[in-house]
């Protein structure tokens, strides 16, 4: 039925659930018919009281330490743009491509991958999706919901779970499908391509730039609310969450400025969407570390700024000379003045060819130059600030890797 | 009374604390620790005005701490940014630089060398030459005339000296290992019964491996020969862990498993750790599992990474220490390194990894190996 998790105990399961799926496959439902019981699944799930989702939310609480209020709302950020339109949209543009495209979806953020399981299933392809050890949840819920919605779309989906260390279980699964999705970190996607072709989604770090004009005094609390909500969405562990912002400032006294604001916009947030009671101690140990480096650099005078919250729910960092940095995550966030175009790209160089989102505040919209830059060092979603945890349906994630090869979009 | 007792401890003399340490290394009394690095904390914050800032800035006076519990300990990164020093540095020892970003080196002003080197070689002695025998020390880490900012050529010169014999030499120089002369050295050790000892980074451990290995010319160094190695994988193109070091170690060189003695230490601090092995001590633990023993002079204790409140023993936390042989700077000191303190030492688990590298998030750690990639090819 393909409503539940199986838990793999030898390698058998994913070799039947694989043929069960391209059995189904082979007589796929229109596109059309995918996109309405979707459509209605995720409708389902943007209902806070479903039932399905307070028990994914419960479960991913219990194993992330996340509140449920934080992981109530980062979920319904990510489940935004499935929208009836937008998936009827993508259905009316495909072609049925019937396979079973396997999933490994990562356990760093729940319903990561959820953009490309709903593109594979309105193209008609069966899905197997082998859940993280970290985050078994979201995906066999949602299972449910669709089961309970359409079972005959059902029973083209199974999420099964086993140890990534089981090497006979990953090749078992890169062998019974037809194409396989990778989302992890680059060793997880290295490690795969080693056993045949994977569409990989490896690691990627955003970052969020703002222009002078969207700091002005009666916009810059509305501003600091929606960089707090994209930092604190998930705890920042996401690919879409920002480690650094990036300020159109000669002098640095704005971007300061903008680092106070949102510091206390962090501060408000964080009594609404609390931070986990207890995060592991490497990251707290990170966290740590960069603070006392800021704590000493500003005692020794440099322009630097610190801003933190009592324990650990938050910390930002102003530092005028940093180039982009990366975050040990958990709502910790670097702010930067840049002088021009040549000071902004020069910050981002380490890490171009690595970026995937930026939220970009530019009410006059004269940054169009740092804009071009940024989607040629790899950027593949711009947001207004706020929205960076809702990518588009037909986002082009990872440059489109999946899009454009798997889809076959009729252009 | 009690307060006439108070006033003198709040102001210890001048002159003397420096002595105090020293005698303290020379003769340690476990019962006696707290109330001398009391008098340490209290000399420090009176004269290091950095670490005097950085306690108000924290709520906290000389007066008002009690235990050693409560002295504020710097991060290790001050030594980065503050001048930590209590007037005229007899030598200044610097961090090794890293290989992205801004060139900052911690420096750590030393006034007194001479407790420097009191604790330095006291702890050492039966850690590593607990058979009390002078032997050829072969130093494949620049010594302190070739790199005067380094602690660790500090260390393998005053080993030379205190330890060493005329046939002692030192292959390396900060451009790195003349590793012919190495092998000439390992070569006529192999050919004699003295035994030798070798000292410097696993990096330059690890070079000294992949030349013989190079050559396919294994080493029988005579009984008793020994390796002390220091830095971890910092430094190393093919990082080797500590069993990997002992492992080659004994396929190389011929050196005994407890004769491979890993040592923890930092440029910031005059103490040091040393493996505990069956050659110095009852422990006989693998490699990379072996505790560490640090001198009578230095406490650790592993503390709460939110809190910073000591934690029991056996539990996991961040590593800080109160070292008095840091009389000259600061003593109470919080690493980034994580581990655990035992009854008889510290069991480290390395260095704080910087976030988890699973997801599609990028860890710093994975981060910084690539940039690493991306300058070592530019």
């Amino acid at each position: 039925m393909g409503s539940s998790l199986t838990q793999c105990v030898d390698s058998g399961p994913i070799a039947s659930l694989a043929m069960r799926l391209k059995v189904s496959a082979k007589t796929p439902l229109a596109p059309s018919r995918v996109s309405r019981s979707l459509a209605r699944t995720f409708s389902l799930w943007r209902d806070p009281n479903h039932k399905r989702l307070r028990d994914a939310i419960d479960k991913i609480a219990t194993n992330s330490g996340f509140s449920a209020e934080l992981l109530s709302e980062s979920l319904d950020a990510l489940l935004l743009p499935f929208t009836a339109q937008s998936l009827e949209s993508f259905a009316a543009r495909v072609k049925i491509a019937p396979r079973v495209v396997g999933f490994v979806m990562p356990g760093n953020v729940a319903g990561a991958g959820i953009h490309e399981f709903a593109q594979a299933l309105i193209t008609g392809a069966g899905v197997l999706v082998k859940t993280a050890s970290a985050e078994p949840s979201f995906f066999a819920e949602f299972a449910k919901t669709i089961a309970e919605v359409d079972p005959e779309l059902a029973a083209r989906v199974a999420t099964i779970a086993f140890n990534r260390g089981q090497a006979e279980f990953t090749r078992a699964l890169q062998d019974s499908c037809d194409e396989l999705v990778v989302l992890g970190d680059d060793a997880t996607v290295e490690m795969l391509e080693r056993g045949g072709p994977v569409i990989g989604f490896g690691s990627r770090v955003s970052g969020a730039l703002i222009a002078r004009e969207a700091l002005a005094p009666e916009s810059i609390d509305a501003l600091s609310d929606s960089v707090a909500r994209d930092v604190t969405l998930f705890e920042q562990r996401g690919c879409l969450s920002p480690h650094h912002v990036f300020v159109e400032d000669e002098t640095g006294a704005e971007a300061h400025r903008f680092a106070k604001h949102l510091a206390l916009a962090l501060e408000r947030l964080a009594r609404k969407l609390p931070p986990p009671a207890a995060i592991d101690i490497g990251a707290t140990a990170a966290i740590r570390a960069l603070r006392e480096t800021s704590r000493w650099r500003k005692m020794a005078g440099a322009p630097v700024d610190l801003w933190e919250s009592a324990g650990f729910a938050w910390t930002v960092i102003y530092d005028s000379a940093a180039p982009f940095k990366i975050s040990p995550q958990y709502r910790t966030i670097h702010i930067t003045p840049f002088a021009d175009f040549a000071d902004f790209t020069s910050r981002l160089e380490t890490v171009r060819g690595q970026l995937e989102a930026f939220a970009i505040a530019d009410p006059a919209e004269h940054l169009d130059e740092q804009r071009s830059w940024l989607r040629r060092a790899g950027v593949s979603y711009f947001a207004a600030p706020g929205m960076m945890q809702s990518p588009p349906l037909e986002w082009p994630h990872g440059n489109g890797a999946f899009l454009s090869r798997v889809l076959r979009i009729d252009e | 009374m009690a307060c006439g007792l108070r006033s003198m401890r709040e102001s210890p003399p001048m002159t003397s604390i420096y002595d105090q340490v020293l005698s303290f290394i020379r003769s340690p009394d476990p019962n006696r620790f707290e109330s001398v690095a009391l008098d340490v904390f209290r000399y420090q914050f009176e004269r290091i005005a950095p670490y005097r800032d950085y306690c108000l800035s924290l709520g906290v006076t000389a007066q008002t701490v009690e235990s050693l519990d409560r002295v504020p300990t710097v991060s290790t990164v001050s030594f980065k940014y503050a001048e930590l020093r209590d007037g005229p540095a007899e030598r200044v020892f610097m961090t090794s630089g890293t290989s992205i970003g801004r060139d900052e080196r911690g420096r750590h002003f030393v006034p007194r060398l001479d407790i420097y080197r009191t604790s330095a070689m006291t702890h050492i002695a039966p850690m590593l030459f607990r058979d009390r025998r002078r032997m050829p020390i072969l130093a494949i880490h620049p010594i302190a005339e070739r790199m005067p900012e380094s602690s660790l050529g500090q260390m393998i010169s005053w080993c030379i000296e205190d330890f060493g014999t005329e046939r002692s030499v030192c292959v390396a120089n900060p451009q790195g290992l003349e590793i012919e002369r190495a092998l000439e050295f390992l070569e006529s050790a192999q050919r004699s019964t003295e035994p030798v000892c070798i000292l410097g980074t696993t990096a330059a451990a690890g070079a000294l491996f992949e030349a013989l290995r190079a050559e396919a010319k294994p080493i029988r160094l005579p009984a008793m020969s020994r390796l002390m190695d220091t830095g971890g994988a910092k430094g190393q193109a093919n990082p080797l862990d500590a069993a990997e070091v002992v492992e080659m170690a004994a396929r190389w060189l011929g050196i005994e498993s407890s004769m491979v003695i890993n040592e923890y230490g930092m440029t910031e601090m005059c103490s040091q750790f040393y493996d505990a092995t069956r050659f110095n001590s009852a422990h006989d633990e693998p490699p990379g599992k072996r505790l560490k023993i640090g001198p009578a002079w230095l406490r650790a204790t592993a503390r709460d990474p939110v809190t910073l409140a000591p934690l029991p023993s056996g539990s996991i936390g961040l590593m800080s220490y109160f070292d008095l042989a840091n009389v000259g700077s600061v003593s109470a000191l919080l690493t980034e390194d994580l581990g655990s303190v035992e009854r008889d030492g510290v069991r480290l688990i390395g260095r704080a990894p910087a976030s988890e590298a699973r997801g599609c998030a990028l860890g710093i750690e994975q981060f910084r190996r690539q940039a690493e990639k991306r300058s070592a090819g530019a």
